[in-house]
């Protein structure tokens, strides 16, 4: 009879989180709906309350009878257990982490820094995030905690996961498409003080089906050091500043609740430029949009591949795409996003 | 007659009417296939010999069929050794085809494969390099 190792390892994983849940005495939960579904949390010990909870605190809401998925968390070193031996050899480990060889239904990657193993069980709607010691979990990644685990979650329910920021308003918003450093933090940040509210800075859920619609799933953002000097308006989000020079982080549900949107329709996608006498768009090729987003996709979720590609295909294919020059003056470009989606949505009315 | 294959799991991609974008995982670097280049990258994904495809474009296109052939050639041989395609194996001869009319046929373009290598620096920041005494990968802290 074949051994399925990834089954095997979801089962010894389950026991390792009824040991955990023991030995901490019970679990802190917490509900919260993530693009549409909903997640349970279970915190097996309190250490890693703070490490996650933060980013999904504009998306809580209050217990239900069903979850589309239930993910049990507990760090090891503060609860005095080990982390389980690794079920395949090194060379079954890639370079985004994840375990080769685990058979169907059953994801698995593994972190090194802070010993993060998370596992994702799809006939079972279970996931497991146990590290080794919390403490050592990378300042910048308790922003966007647990991404993997959402990327297999999402996927399983034809969501996709993208590198994107989002910002919009319940009619619609846009995808801000662009590698590190094209702006999209500090345009995503830039439309708090518009009439357009916040979903996502760097990673973002998107649907291709029935309308494009993108989802939110942290309310944090991420700046380089120095940012919030130079735009005064980041200093009243209390931000999180690092000594070491690390990127500053802004929990945004604690600053600015009423701006942050859990979903909309996405109305156009926007590939940041710098530079331009103004902010103003231009229109581009779908192909030029898929360039700038799946790359980056692919590379930095664990397990990705051709699906990435089909999906944002997909999208760009039924989205109108456009160059999006920033210009000298930040202050203009929520206006500009704004006056872009309604000159969008006359065109729709009117076809030329 | 040379035979290739797509170079899976680390690379995917994506044909839209014009381009073909690629992406390495392995590599980090990601491709845009221009011109002829999507008719003969989809050509040799599905298994086409090297040499029927040559002959193909040869039929579709009007020009030199020696400049097409070394066109082909050269781009294929730019495709392995960005590791998109494989060797795999020989195919059978490739039976020759009817030209289209001369006056039909629309110029030959040579195929373009662009690289774009900024993505990776970051792939590179692979930080496996050991196990501990569990098996699991240990943090390269340099």
């Amino acid at each position: 009879m074949p051994i399925d190792k990834g089954r095997e390892f979801a089962a010894l994983l389950e026991a390792e989180a009824a040991r955990a849940e023991a030995v901490a005495e019970g679990a802190i939960e917490g509900w919260f709906a993530i693009g549409g579904l909903t997640m349970r949390l279970r915190f097996l010990g309190s250490s890693l309350v703070p490490v996650i909870a933060p980013a999904f605190a504009h998306l809580e809401i209050a217990p239900r009878d069903h979850a589309h998925l239930t993910l049990e968390c507990w760090d090891c070193a503060a609860l005095g257990l080990e982390l389980p031996s690794a079920p395949v050899p090194m060379a079954a480990f890639t370079a985004r982490g994840e375990l080769q060889g685990l058979g169907a239904g059953v994801h698995a990657a593994f972190e090194p820094w802070g010993r993060q193993l998370s596992l994702f069980d799809a006939a079972r709607r279970r996931a497991f995030f146990c590290v080794g010691n919390g403490a050592e979990i990378r300042r910048w990644e308790r922003a966007e905690p647990v991404r993997a685990i959402l990327s297999w979650f999402m996927r399983e329910y034809g969501r996709q996961l993208v590198h994107a920021a989002a910002v919009g308003n319940a009619d619609g918003g846009v995808l801000l498409l662009g590698r590190s450093g094209a702006g999209k933090s500090n345009t995503a940040l830039g439309v708090l003080k518009s009439s357009l509210a916040f979903a996502a800075d760097d990673f973002c859920a998107i649907s291709a089906e029935p309308v494009p619609t993108a989802y939110s799933l942290y309310c944090t953002a991420k700046t380089i050091e120095g940012d919030w000097k130079r735009h005064p308006f980041l200093k009243s989000l209390n931000p999180d500043l690092d000594m070491f020079g690390d990127k500053t982080i802004y929990y945004l549900a604690e600053t600015v609740p009423e701006k942050l949107i859990a979903e909309f329709p996405i109305k156009a996608l926007l590939l940041l430029r710098h530079g331009g006498n103004a902010c103003h768009a231009v229109p581009a090729s779908p192909n030029a949009a898929l360039a700038a987003v799946a790359p980056d996709t692919a590379r930095l979720l664990p397990g990705a591949g051709p699906e990435v590609l089909h999906k944002v295909g997909k999208m760009v294919r039924r989205l109108p795409c456009f160059d999006f020059f920033l210009g000298p003056d930040p202050k203009r470009i929520p206006d500009a996003i704004e006056a872009l989606m309604t000159r969008l949505d006359a065109e729709r009315l009117e076809p030329a | 007659m040379k035979r290739f294959r797509v170079n899976v799991p680390d690379v995917v991609f994506e044909a839209f009417d014009e381009e073909i974008v690629l992406v390495n995982l392995d590599t980090g670097n990601y491709y845009s296939v221009r011109d002829t280049g999507p008719e003969i990258w989809l050509a040799l994904a599905k298994g086409e010999g090297l040499e029927q495809v040559t002959r193909m474009l040869q039929a579709s296109y009007a020009g030199d069929p020696d400049a097409i052939h070394a066109s082909v050639s050269s781009f294929a041989d730019g495709l392995l050794e960005a590791k998109l395609l494989v060797a795999d194996g020989e195919s059978r001869d490739a039976p020759a085809l009817a030209p289209v009319a001369e006056g039909d046929r629309p110029p030959f373009v040579a195929p373009t494969l662009e690289a774009y290598s900024d993505m990776q620096d970051l792939l590179l920041l692979d930080p496996i390099h050991d196990v501990d005494q569990a098996g699991w990968p240990v943090a390269n802290q340099a």
